[in-house]
């Protein structure tokens, strides 16, 4: 098994085939095309998205589900044939997919999450 | 903000080498053509904000922040 040195858990062990691919890596760090979720039964319902590349870079992140549970996704038809999904349905959170939100921290402690933007 | 009126088919100018072209329009959607010289960056507002959201997100969080967030999630029913 390989292992992932991460910002926040020490060396972690993962499963290679668990790994999230970004082929055209997140905006703002377009060269980080791998990551690995972490989670953490007391940081429950908080997801950490941990870059295989670079130990520095972990997003906290939680399911859009979480966040508000009647969120509708409105995925193009290119965003769906690139994920290999149905194209005539969006596609149902927590069976077809996850969708996780980025966190952002403001100088206040406050947290925002991003539920716009869609890649392509 | 300056407004403009175009039909499919029609363009603008901006500056002397950006070209927007009105290629398709449909009830909800407007396709644009761009012809840009390639040092000018073009890019979805959305994308550009997710990328400053991104960079935010990137940095190191105080445990203080992460254990408040935990706060408000445990308080949705």
């Amino acid at each position: 098994m390989p292992h992932v040195q991460t910002r926040d858990f020490g060396l972690l062990e993962y499963d290679p085939h668990a790994a999230l691919q970004f082929p055209r890596g997140l905006p703002g760090f377009e060269d980080q095309d791998r990551f690995v979720l972490i989670e953490q039964e007391e940081l429950a319902p908080v997801v950490f998205l941990q870059s295989v590349k670079t130990p520095d870079l972990c997003f906290l992140t939680v399911p859009i589900s979480a966040i508000d549970p009647h969120y509708e996704m409105g995925m193009t038809t290119e965003d769906l044939a690139l994920l290999a999904l149905d194209e005539s349905r969006q596609p149902a959170s927590g069976a077809n997919v996850l969708w996780l939100s980025i966190l952002s921290a403001a100088a206040n402690g406050r947290f925002t999450a991003n539920l716009l933007a869609r890649w392509w | 903000m300056l407004v403009i009126r175009r039909r499919s088919g029609e363009s603008l100018l901006i500056g002397g080498d950006v070209e927007l072209e009105i290629l398709d329009i449909s009830a909800s959607h407007v396709k644009l053509g761009i012809s840009a010289p390639p040092e000018v960056t073009v890019l979805r507002k959305e994308i550009h904000l997710t990328t400053q959201q991104n960079r935010t997100a990137s940095r190191a969080v105080p445990e203080a922040a992460v254990a408040r967030l935990l706060g408000t999630f445990k308080k949705i029913p």
